[in-house]
């Protein structure tokens, strides 16, 4: 008299789970709680990389990210001067660049800075906006020689600029 | 084991487990239909127990999710349905055992592939296919 | 000799295919950032993706199974369907990446919209996917891909200070987590999982048996050892030209600018290019092992040697990752972001793809002679202990440093 078995067949290195209900549903609920808490973490951790607030640091960062376009800014215009490089990739990465300029320029404008910081956060904000149009007369005429020279002396300055901002207490 | 089986088998003891579980599965026309998602033992307590078949499809597969998930794609899958979401390949259309289970007759035959089978006709359709 | 031209050519193939975004953003950037320090960690990723690869190669060249086919034997069912859902996660992440590189790198070339080249871009890789055949494709990426050797010509050209770059071939530990940041970062754009997929598929495409194995071997170490120089130019051409001058490379458009500055507009042409090649060869690698995974985990008929209608859901799988990863592409999401969370989310996923192939590497039952011999044991294990403690910091590091944003 033979019966068909229809098998698990579990591999060896399948951990066994009790099969008790108990303890079952013991393991379930051990489980579930250590994993709301690590949301509340997330959510902690979250909350604390500042939205809102703009401490010196995060206003170092920024203006240190406007001096890194700047520089790239220049580079490119550099090219476009010395009619080295192709007249769609000067317009199509100024743009890239401007938009950079611009998001940046965002975001300071709209976090509320530290004591004392809001000189220099006001300069940060309107320098920005200089380097956004600089880049978007390069991305206007990208094949013009004398205006991407224009272009390269003006976001040369703005880099001087930065540096000076970040370099001043 | 049977005399008539592949040579594949004359070894003296073949490990179920690692060596044919989860197999690719290959029909005589050498088109892969599936792997060996389980196997169906027959016999009784305390007797002799012999592997009868290899069983294919979504629904055994989802048996052997452990757990929690397990059930849920259980509950989604359905429980086996033989012919439907589950297929049933005798033992003796095993022709050999090597790096993958080769069978004797063909996929359509024996109920596998089938979603391959159907959707053939569909890409077919498209040029250059 | 007809073979050894063959096999020449191969690895020539294998070099230009190489590099994909992920290694164009990080070295980049690891350059920019910190100078020629990071050399190192373009060294480890490399070994790293050479023992991998290498294994994975052998084992299906002797055992005629590819990665996926072997990780569902040796993890078990449940486990190898968690690895089977996070590789998938990962590779349409990675597809995603690449896709919108592609059409980032259309765009400096030919100024129209996003979704354009986005569309364009997934479109044609299907067409040229479906008309060409496996080894077809990989000749005409990888060729073109070579043109990627101007980043090496642009640091050969600025004369790199070879003290500091011997200096950073030498690891060192710092403080500072975004070094780390960085660190994982490299490795693991080296060390991406599906180029694994694909290469252990790719050789049971190819027929391989065991006599391949001195290929293999070659393709390993004479490509991926070429390839690691191209890596190394890129983050050293960035050293010279960026991290001096402090430019922050964000975008795609820095990279090919890297070319343009010491060779004008052909360079930059040449660098456009061979991006365009490289990242849309990636795209294709990328979700060609996201349907051999999915065929090989649950059995189907697979290969680009079947025709499309021999292998349908095969076929429909690859279809559907790219026109999946377009529509993520049109969500507005930065490539450059995608690229980072796909390099750091693939290591996390690394150790549960990377141990199956190392247990049947080294297994005598299914590989009899071509087991792991000394050199592939001790680097097998090394790596595997290297993997394992990237995954687990890869994501603290990401959370750390806000995706390396400082």
């Amino acid at each position: 008299m033979s019966s068909v078995v229809r098998t698990r067949l579990m591999l060896s290195h399948h951990t066994a789970r009790p099969r008790l209900p108990g303890l079952a549903a013991g393991y379930a609920q051990r489980v579930r709680r250590p994993s709301s808490s690590w949301l509340l973490v997330l959510a902690a951790g979250l909350a604390a990389t500042g939205c809102g607030g703009l401490s010196r640091d995060e206003l170092e960062r920024g203006i240190g990210s406007l001096e890194a376009t700047a520089v790239e800014g220049r580079i490119l215009a550099l090219g476009a001067a010395q009619d080295r490089t192709k007249a769609t990739f000067t317009r199509v990465h100024a743009r890239d660049l401007a938009e950079q300029a611009q998001h940046e320029a965002e975001k300071l404008a709209d976090a509320s800075p530290d004591a004392g910081l809001d000189g220099t956060r006001d300069r940060a904000v309107a320098l920005a906006g200089r380097i956004a149009d600089a880049l978007s007369a390069l991305q206007t005429r990208p094949g013009a020689e004398d205006g991407a020279l224009e272009v390269r002396d003006r976001l040369q300055q703005a880099a001087d600029e930065a540096a000076r901002l970040v370099a001043a207490r | 084991m049977p005399e008539h089986v592949g040579h594949g088998l004359d070894e003296d003891r073949i490990d179920l487990a690692y060596r044919v579980l989860d197999d690719q599965l290959v029909d005589v026309d050498g088109r892969r239909c599936g792997k060996v998602d389980d196997l169906e033992l027959t016999g009784g307590p305390g007797g002799p127990l012999e592997v009868t078949a290899i069983l294919v499809g979504p629904g055994v597969r989802a048996a052997r999710i452990a757990g929690r998930p397990g059930r849920w794609w259980q509950r989604r899958v359905g429980p086996p349905r033989w012919g439907a979401n589950a297929r049933r390949v005798p033992w003796e259309q095993v022709e050999d055992i090597t790096s993958r289970v080769a069978l004797r007759g063909q996929a359509e035959d024996l109920g596998l592939a089938a979603g391959d089978l159907e959707l053939s006709p569909l890409v077919a359709r498209i040029p250059g296919s | 000799m007809k073979a050894l031209l063959q096999i020449a050519l191969g690895i020539i193939a294998a070099i230009g295919g190489f590099l994909d975004i992920g290694d164009l953003v990080f070295n980049i950037q690891a350059g920019a950032i910190f100078g020629y320090d990071l050399l190192w960690a373009v060294l480890v990723g490399v070994l790293g993706i050479g023992v991998y690869a290498e294994m994975s190669g052998r084992v299906a060249a002797v055992t005629k199974r590819p990665v996926f086919d072997v990780i569902r034997e040796r993890l078990g069912f449940t486990a190898g369907l968690v690895t089977l859902v996070a590789s998938q996660v990962v590779n349409l992440l990675t597809v995603t990446a690449e896709i919108g590189g592609v059409a980032i790198v259309l765009q400096l070339l030919f100024d129209a919209p996003f979704s354009l080249f986005a569309l364009l871009g997934a479109l044609g890789l299907i067409v040229v996917i479906w008309v060409l055949p496996f080894g077809g494709i990989e000749r005409v990426f990888g060729y073109v891909g070579l043109l990627l050797f101007v980043f090496v010509a642009a640091a050969l050209h600025h004369g790199p200070d070879w003290s500091a770059v011997g200096g950073g071939l030498v690891p060192e530990a710092k403080s500072s987590s975004l070094y780390w940041y960085f660190v994982i970062g490299v490795i693991a754009a080296a060390l991406m999982p599906y180029e694994v997929y694909f290469y252990s598929s790719g050789a049971v495409e190819e027929r391989w048996g065991p006599k391949d194995l001195r290929v293999n071997r070659l393709n390993v170490v004479v490509g991926y050892g070429v390839g690691a120089v191209l890596s190394m130019a890129l983050m050293i051409v960035a050293a010279q030209l960026y991290e001096p001058t402090g430019v922050d490379p964000s975008s795609l458009g820095t990279v090919a600018l890297a070319a343009q500055i010491p060779f004008g507009e052909i360079g930059l042409l040449v660098a456009l290019l061979g991006m365009l090649a490289a990242i849309g060869g990636a795209a294709i690698d990328a979700s060609l092992a996201g349907a051999y995974n999915l065929a090989q985990f649950l059995g189907w008929e697979w290969g680009k040697y079947r025709r499309a209608r021999d292998a349908p859901r095969f076929t429909i799988t690859w279809v559907c990752f790219l026109l999946a990863a377009f529509a993520l592409a049109m969500t507005g999401v930065d490539p450059v972001d995608v690229t980072e969370y796909s390099v750091v989310f693939s290591v996390v996923a690394l150790p549960l793809t990377y141990l199956p192939v190392l247990l049947i590497a080294r297994d005598r039952t299914f590989m009899g002679e071509h087991a792991n011999g000394r050199i592939a044991t001790t680097l097998g294990w090394i790596y595997l202990v290297l993997i394992v403690g990237l995954a687990v910091t890869a994501i603290p590091l990401l959370l750390a440093t806000n995706a390396g944003g400082g």
